[in-house]
């Protein structure tokens, strides 16, 4: 870290004398950006060559984690404040979105793993649904059991109008976003309030649905947690041509214009 | 994920002989010498008769004097059997590891550098075992400035051959037995899979039948043999292995015959204990332990030091009800040391009884040498420096009550959860055990991806596994210090590396008969559809399935870089850790920590 | 499924670097071998169609075999192969993340080259809007012409390479021509060099290597939108170039060097004696707004001049004391007196010589007089004995020497006379011409010719002629006993038929000459000469009036009493005095440069021109470094088009109260001993020494207020007072719109 500030330190003062010099430092700046920037590719780049002795893949990640935070400041100097132009307006938007992604990405990866570690089952993203389709099959089952335990339809009615789209459906985007417990305790807490209803054997298929929601919300929990950080990585990684394109456009615009391309 | 495949036979036993060389001739011939000629052919099973197993798993060596036939540390899945000539066995160290070795130095650069911090545990870690042989000192002056033995090739290419130069001098430095015709050697290596113990060479022109092991376990089949190959056996590890323990390393040369003699060698537990775990999984951790035969019981006399030299034991201590595991022992480490120290020092006063107990976690041999011959012979020898921390505060002693420890203590700076956890688990076995810091991972699936690639597509480990607080053991080979997958493989397919130690698969010889893939405590093995070098999966000719085979991580032996797996992690998360020696597995957790 | 992936040997691990994943995945039936590459499902796979039914699949299923079935052998509650419907294969994570990566750039590329294709496409890639003036200037123009009007070859071919700074230089040549040149400040390397250091200015060119062409795009940045200040500059990029280089103004700034009174003083004013004796005695307030402040007209500095003129300033007091110094006129030519004697011997010449300058050698010769005789080569010899004062009777030498010089200037001022009574101011103007030439040793610039036609300005012959009748008695107009030199004779021919015309014309034009300044001699003369019989009473009655009286106002006239001939001033910036004295100093400063014809033309005093304009007109050619002009006559003014490295405007200042008293910065010489006057008066007893006198006036000047210095501008110019910025006081681009310096 402390190299980077340092790197930013030496370039603002680079950037001032050049500026005292009347030399350009928008080239001056440009030209580091760029380099820092191609910098940061380098990761992806890395990341193909699995085989290839390359280093750890993680001290590549710490490089692009420092040299984002350079280019990011760097970036702040570079462009004159504020944005002018529609084209270049494109270009900083681009830049922004990727570099605030890549921000966030870095502070979810670092929260989310302990968070996941809270769940009691640790499952891989791909295996969520699977395994979410049993829980949904099981209460199901149990749901309709019940029903036939002669005690009236009181769970099974409930069953129907809350649990059912609980159990079968998956959880919207805003719960995506940011996973919260509201739903899990709310059905939880109406679970708890049918038990005056319900004679013992309702009452033990009633608790294993409870269970069974809270498998269901962990479940949800941590796909939420791994999907809506693949989704940033996703979005960080989307821009990254795109911006590489703009980018080149915007050198040769600029150096045409100086009349010197 | 191959779209087109290639029909081909099926794979079978014995399609790869451990010698093309061995002729109908040969074989005949030495169905005429003894020990075969004295076999009887009934005792064979239909589908491996003797002559078979001959032609197969065996082959002859025509040596001239000073050959090496193996060195010391290094691993093989052969015995040798003395035909003609004689063999001498260098009891001592005699070569450097590296002598002769072909294995690849890293080179360093930047990247290395950055891998510094890690460089210091790999070294260790990478191939060789951490049970480091320990050369005997050389109390008399003359024995401490011998030169190194020198040594020359022999022959070109793949049939390359190390000799020694000088054998009468080298014969004279060192302190060595000799195999004479009809005497085996080398099995023990080959039976417990473990690395050869000693070096040996052909002293006189001498034919020597190498057979694997493979081969070795059916001509078990034959009583004679099994006699001879036990007695061998225990002889054989008896002398080498004390020789080599650290402890005695001042303990001249004329002391250590009694206590040769007086040590008994006794082994505990099933070697092909995996079946029997696998029963046992759901049982209750008491239950387990319970059922884990005692080498010694805590409370009771300490009548003798115990030297673990195979296999894993667990050093346990009653707690409440049940026990409590303080450390599991590796080969080499030594029990009751402390007790029998604090006896002789405190003469006087009635003697301690053992303070914790040793239990065989699945299988271990040990040496148990008798209190009276350790007083006499070994205290007197042993430094100070080599001396456990003497016992404070018993907790067993005769004619008086049993004081139960508070649960806090700690021996080692492990939490007693995860040690009993690994034990529970078998998890010390490994050498190379993968263990994921779910702390940090962001589940990237960045390693299976690279592993993937690095394995033509398809990955060779599973990232899920047994879990312990953060730490996940995932399904990823750990090869073992024991590696009980290779016990039953019909064809040797499933081997250590000749210098490294690796468990490796040969996927020529690899039949696909699931036994290894079964055996494996940890299932880090599974059954594959085979693919040839153009990626089509193979097919069986007749039935039209897929020819499976067993794959498991090989840690990317290819590229001598550290596993794909591991570099890839953007994290740090993954790690490759030695969990089967003690030290390492603390050192590894107190890194984590800080 | 992952239950049983931990002890099924042959459950295939799952791959996530596999593009696609099974469509059944999502309901937990993920099979084993999963889509391939291109995202078929693997029971597309015409080879795999065999295990479809259940029975079939367990019986030849291997466990890895892939189909969705593979589901029932683990779980036989499951859902059946009609009940899931058709797989489709869903993409990986990573690979749709790829897809996306790959569409976002298409879409970028594509965009971008629609945006270059369309019309407006400048009005896109434009890195923001220009500054106010260049924006109306190309707000009238097609969007796609915009451009190439600043950017070279950004539209045309990139071969012919032209500076953007050509294309600046487009519009910017008239007010900054030497911008063009590219050098710092629009000076030429010599020229910097020369003020960098004045010791190595000729080996300038030698500089020329170091010296970077500046660019305007170094300083004025464009598109910086409507409001940006394009002439705005740091301290910072000064020093860039700068060798002497400091923190402030306070800090640092190199000391003024006799600011703000570089610029010589043209007007002897002695402000402490104003304030003291004059002001002071009419206890009239002395204040400088009075004479320097003139709001109704803005200069250079503001409407702070040096002097808002006479007439504003000091006409009040010094109108009358300036006429009373010429109150009797100013005698031009009055005739030497000689013996009787001389006037009877003919071998003299000067039979013709009035009576009344018959008392003995005497008669002052005033310096016009000196000049115009200068011009006639027999009288050189006289006037180079004459002395200082050009009075005969100082002569130094005996009784017979005053004769001499005194016959022999009589003789020149007699033949001057007919001279210019014959030819008219032409004769006068001749002999000036002569003079000049002869005293400056080459030809007269305009402005010396100037001079002379002021000095023979409104000069009536006339009165020469009347000379000629009433003093010598020459009735045909024609000194016909005068032995002219042979030019003048033949001259003299011709004029003898001109003569009677003359006459005419002064009979004929007597209504006029009575309307302008009733002239007695001319009365006289007209009485004499058209009718005799005009009454003795009315000539007597002519003959006393005094002419100084009548002609007041400026003009020429005859002095009958003292025989001269007189010029009367018209009060203040008199033209004709102001030439004579102007002239004289000229030719006196060319005598003491030593210019050997003046010495023996005896015009080595050529200085004494009445009237009192060098009291106040510093006349000192010794300190003009041209002698073409060095007239002072009006106080100096700063041209307001020239741009200076300095820069000072007066208004903002004089709005403080404290600077309102122009005493605050222009702080009076406590050091200067002297004043004005006593200059004046130490010099005015040396006589005729005027240059001398000038010099000490001009030292005067320059000490009279003691220099500016830095630290009265640095108290209210600091960082966070007034700005202390360089250009706060300097201007980078110098020179004068449409005179190009450098060349």
């Amino acid at each position: 870290m402390t190299i980077t500030l340092l790197a930013v330190g030496l370039t603002a003062q680079a950037v001032q004398w050049t500026h005292n010099r009347l030399g350009d430092e928008s080239t001056l700046t440009g030209w580091t950006l760029l380099a820092s920037t191609a910098g940061l590719y380098l990761l992806s780049v890395r990341k193909q060559f699995v085989t290839a002795r390359l280093g750890r893949v993680s001290a590549w990640l710490q490089v692009h984690v420092y040299m984002g935070t350079f280019a990011s400041i760097l970036f702040l100097m570079h462009i004159g404040w504020p944005v002018r132009g529609i084209f270049e307006t494109l270009l900083a938007v681009c830049f922004t979105i990727v570099a605030f992604s890549g921000i966030v990405l870095g502070v979810m990866s670092r929260r989310t793993p302990k968070r996941l570690l809270a769940i009691p089952v640790d499952r891989r993203l791909e295996q969520i649904p699977a395994d979410r389709a049993t829980v949904a099959r099981e209460a199901h089952e149990t749901a309709l059991a019940s029903a036939q335990f002669g005690e009236g339809a009181t769970l099974a009615e409930y069953y129907k109008q809350s649990l059912l789209p609980f159990f079968q459906s998956p959880r919207g985007v805003l719960y995506l976003m940011v996973p919260n417990g509201i739903l899990r305790r709310k059905l939880l807490r109406e679970l708890g309030d049918l038990e005056r209803y319900l004679a013992d054997r309702g009452n033990s298929s009633r608790t294993a649905l409870a269970a069974m929601v809270t498998t269901k919300d962990d479940l949800d929990y941590q796909y939420a947690l791994q999907a809506r950080l693949r989704l940033l990585f996703t979005f960080h990684l989307s821009l990254t041509w795109a911006l590489a394109i703009m980018i080149g456009v915007h050198v040769v615009l600029v150096y045409r214009f100086q009349g010197t391309l | 994920m191959t779209v087109e495949s290639v029909e081909v036979e099926r794979p079978d036993r014995w399609d790869h002989p451990l010698s093309t060389t061995m002729s109908r001739e040969d074989v005949a011939w030495l169905m005429r010498q003894s020990p075969f000629s004295l076999m009887n052919g009934e005792r064979f099973a239909r589908n491996t008769p003797l002559a078979d197993v001959l032609s197969n798993d065996t082959r002859l060596l025509h040596l001239s004097p000073g050959d090496v036939i193996f060195r010391e540390g290094q691993y093989g899945g052969t015995a040798y059997l003395v035909i003609s000539g004689t063999v001498r066995i260098f009891l001592t160290q005699l070569l450097k590891q590296e002598e002769g070795s072909n294995r690849t130095r890293e080179r360093s650069g930047w990247l290395d550098l950055l891998a510094k911090t890690w460089r210091g545990a790999k070294r260790s870690m990478a191939g060789r075992p951490n049970t480091r042989r320990h050369n005997r000192a050389k109390p008399s002056a003359k024995q401490q400035q011998h030169a190194e033995p020198t040594i020359g090739y022999r022959g070109e290419g793949a049939d390359t051959r190390i000799f020694l130069q000088d054998v009468p001098r080298v014969l004279a430095e060192y302190a060595t037995s000799s195999v004479e015709v009809g005497e085996l050697f080398g099995e023990m290596a080959a039976v417990t899979r473990s690395p050869r113990e000693f070096t040996a060479v052909a002293e006189t022109e001498c034919l020597v039948l190498e057979i694997r092991w493979q081969g070795l376990k059916l001509l078990k089949q034959d009583p004679a043999f099994r006699d001879l190959l036990d007695e061998r056996y225990r002889s054989e590890v008896l002398r080498t292995h004390l020789r080599e323990t650290a402890l005695f390393r001042f303990i001249p040369e004329e002391r250590l015959e009694p206590i040769v003699a007086a040590t008994k060698l006794e082994s505990f537990g099933n070697l092909e204990w995996y079946a029997e775990y696998r029963k046992r999984m759901n049982q209750s951790p008491g239950k387990r332990i319970e059922a884990e035969p005692m080498v010694a019981e805590e409370a009771s006399y300490a009548t003798g030091l115990w030297i673990i030299r195979g296999g894993f034991a667990r050093l346990s201590r009653r707690q409440g009800a049940g026990h409590r595991t303080l450390s599991y022992l590796g080969k080499g480490q030594i029990f009751g040391l402390r007790e029998l120290v604090h006896n002789s020092q405190h003469s006087n006063s009635p003697p301690l009884p053992y303070q914790e107990s040793l239990r065989a976690i699945g299988y271990v041999d040990a040496l148990c040498i008798p209190k009276q011959v350790v007083c006499e012979h070994i205290l007197p020898f042993i430094r100070k420096a080599d001396l456990p921390s003497p016992i404070e505060s018993p907790r067993y002693q005769f004619g008086q009550p049993v004081i139960d420890a508070p649960l806090d203590i700690a021996e080692h700076n492990v939490e007693t959860g995860l040690l009993e956890f690994l034990v529970d688990q078998r998890l010390m076995n490994g050498q190379q055990t993968m263990v994921i810091d779910t702390e940090r991972c962001t589940r990237c699936d960045d390693c299976v991806r690279a592993c993937a690639s690095t394995h033509g597509g398809t990955p060779v480990f599973v990232r899920e596994g047994p879990q312990y607080g953060p730490w996940m053991f995932a399904h990823a080979c750990m090869h073992c210090e024991d590696p009980v997958c290779m016990i039953g493989c019909p064809t040797g397919a499933i081997h250590r590396d000749h210098d490294s130690g690796l468990v490796q698969i040969n996927s020529q010889t690899c039949i696909g008969c699931k036994t290894c893939a079964e055996s494996c405590p940890y299932s880090n093995i599974r059954m594959v559809v085979a693919n040839d070098e153009r990626g089509r999966a193979k097919v069986d000719q007749t039935n039209g399935l897929p020819i499976l085979q067993a794959s498991k991580c090989d840690l990317c032996k290819g590229s001598n870089s550290k596993p794909a797996c591991q570099s890839a992690c953007p994290h740090d998360a993954l790690v490759r850790v030695d969990l089967s020696n003690f030290g390492q597995l603390t050192q590894w957790l107190e890194r984590k920590a800080s | 499924m992952s239950q049983c992936s931990a002890n099924d040997v042959t459950a295939p691990r799952p791959n996530p670097s596999a593009k696609w994943v099974c469509g059944y995945q999502r309901a937990g039936l993920a099979c084993g071998e999963g889509p391939d590459a291109d995202g078929v499902c693997c029971q597309m796979k015409g080879e795999r169609k065999k295990a479809v039914d259940h029975e079939s699949c367990e019986a030849n299923c291997s466990g890895r075999h892939s189909c969705e079935l593979t589901g029932f052998r683990r779980q036989p509650q499951l859902p059946s192969h009609s009940e899931l419907g058709p797989c489709i294969p869903q993409r990986a994570a990573w690979f749709s993340r790829h897809v996306i990566m790959v569409n976002l750039a298409l879409l970028t590329a594509g965009g971008l080259l629609l945006c270059m294709s369309l019309p407006h496409r400048e009005a896109i890639f434009v890195p923001g809007g220009l500054s106010s003036k260049h924006a109306q200037i190309l707000g009238n123009l097609l969007v796609s012409e915009r451009c190439s009007l600043c950017h070279p070859n950004s539209h045309a071919d990139v071969s012919s390479m032209v500076l953007q700074d050509d294309l600046c230089m487009k519009c910017h040549t008239s007010h900054m021509p030497d911008a063009a040149i590219r050098s710092p400040h629009d000076l030429t390397t010599t020229q910097l060099v020369s003020l960098a250091n004045p010791a190595q200015a000729a080996s300038g060119e030698a500089e020329l290597s170091r010296m970077k062409s500046t660019q305007c795009a170094m300083c004025h940045i464009e598109h910086h939108g409507n409001g940006f200040d394009l002439t705005a500059m740091t301290d910072a990029s000064c020093q860039a170039c700068h060798q002497h280089q400091f923190n402030s103004l306070a800090a640092g700034h190199p000391q003024f060097d006799n600011f703000p009174y570089r610029t010589q003083r043209k007007i002897a004013f002695d402000h402490s004696a104003h304030e003291g004796k004059h002001f002071g005695t009419k206890n009239e307030k002395f204040e400088c707004g009075r004479c320097h402040v003139d709001h109704l007209q803005k200069g250079a500095l503001g409407s702070v001049f040096r002097s808002v003129g006479f007439e504003k300033a000091c006409a009040s007091c010094h109108n009358d004391s300036i006429k009373s110094t010429t109150i009797n006129g100013w005698a031009l030519i009055q005739l030497p007196s000689i013996a009787p004697a001389d006037a009877q011997a003919d071998s003299q010449r000067l039979n013709e010589w009035p009576a009344s300058a018959q008392f003995g050698y005497e008669g002052e010769i005033s310096v016009a007089l000196r000049f115009l005789l200068a011009a006639d080569p027999e009288v050189h010899e006289a006037l180079s004995r004459l002395p200082a004062s050009g009075k005969i009777q100082d002569l130094a030498g005996g009784e017979e020497e005053r004769a001499q010089v005194a016959r022999a200037l009589a003789r020149g001022v007699r033949r001057l006379i007919a001279d210019v009574a014959l030819d008219g101011q032409l004769a006068w103007k001749r002999r000036l011409k002569d003079i000049g030439q002869a005293s400056l040793g080459r030809d007269l610039n305009p402005h010396e010719l100037q001079l002379i036609d002021l000095m023979s300005n409104g000069l009536p012959p006339d009165l020469f002629r009347q000379m000629e009748l009433r003093w010598f008695g020459n009735q045909h107009g024609i000194a016909s006993t005068v032995a002219l030199p042979v030019r003048l004779v033949s001259q003299l021919q011709d004029q003898s038929l001109l003569a009677g015309d003359s006459l005419l014309d002064a009979s004929s034009a007597t209504q006029d000459d009575l309307v302008l300044g009733d002239d007695d001699s001319l009365l006289n003369d007209v009485s004499d000469a058209t009718s005799a019989d005009v009454s003795k009473a009315d000539s007597v009655r002519f003959t006393n009036i005094k002419g100084s009286e009548h002609v007041a106002d400026g003009g020429w006239y005859l002095d009958q009493e003292l025989l001269a001939l007189r010029y009367m001033p018209r009060g203040h910036a008199d033209g004709t005095l102001a030439a004579w004295a102007e002239f004289s100093t000229l030719v006196d400063h060319a005598a003491r440069l030593g210019q050997a014809t003046i010495a023996k033309r005896g015009l080595q005093h050529a200085d004494g021109v009445p009237g009192a304009c060098t009291e106040c007109h510093v006349l000192a050619p010794q300190r003009a470094e041209a002698l073409d002009d060095f007239s002072n006559w009006s106080s100096a003014k700063r041209p307001t088009l020239v741009r200076l490295f300095t820069k000072f405007d007066h208004t903002p200042h004089l709005t403080l109260p404290s600077l309102s008293d122009c005493r605050h910065c222009h702080v009076a010489n406590s050091q200067s001993v002297l004043s004005l006057g006593q200059i004046h008066a130490e010099h005015a007893s040396s006589v005729g020494d005027r240059q001398l006198e000038q010099a000490a006036v001009c030292e005067f000047l320059e000490a009279e207020f003691s220099m500016m210095r830095l630290e009265q501008c640095s108290t209210c110019h600091r960082a966070g007072g007034a700005k202390d910025a360089c250009t706060q006081c300097h201007n980078y681009h110098v020179g004068t719109q449409g005179l190009e310096w450098s060349k």
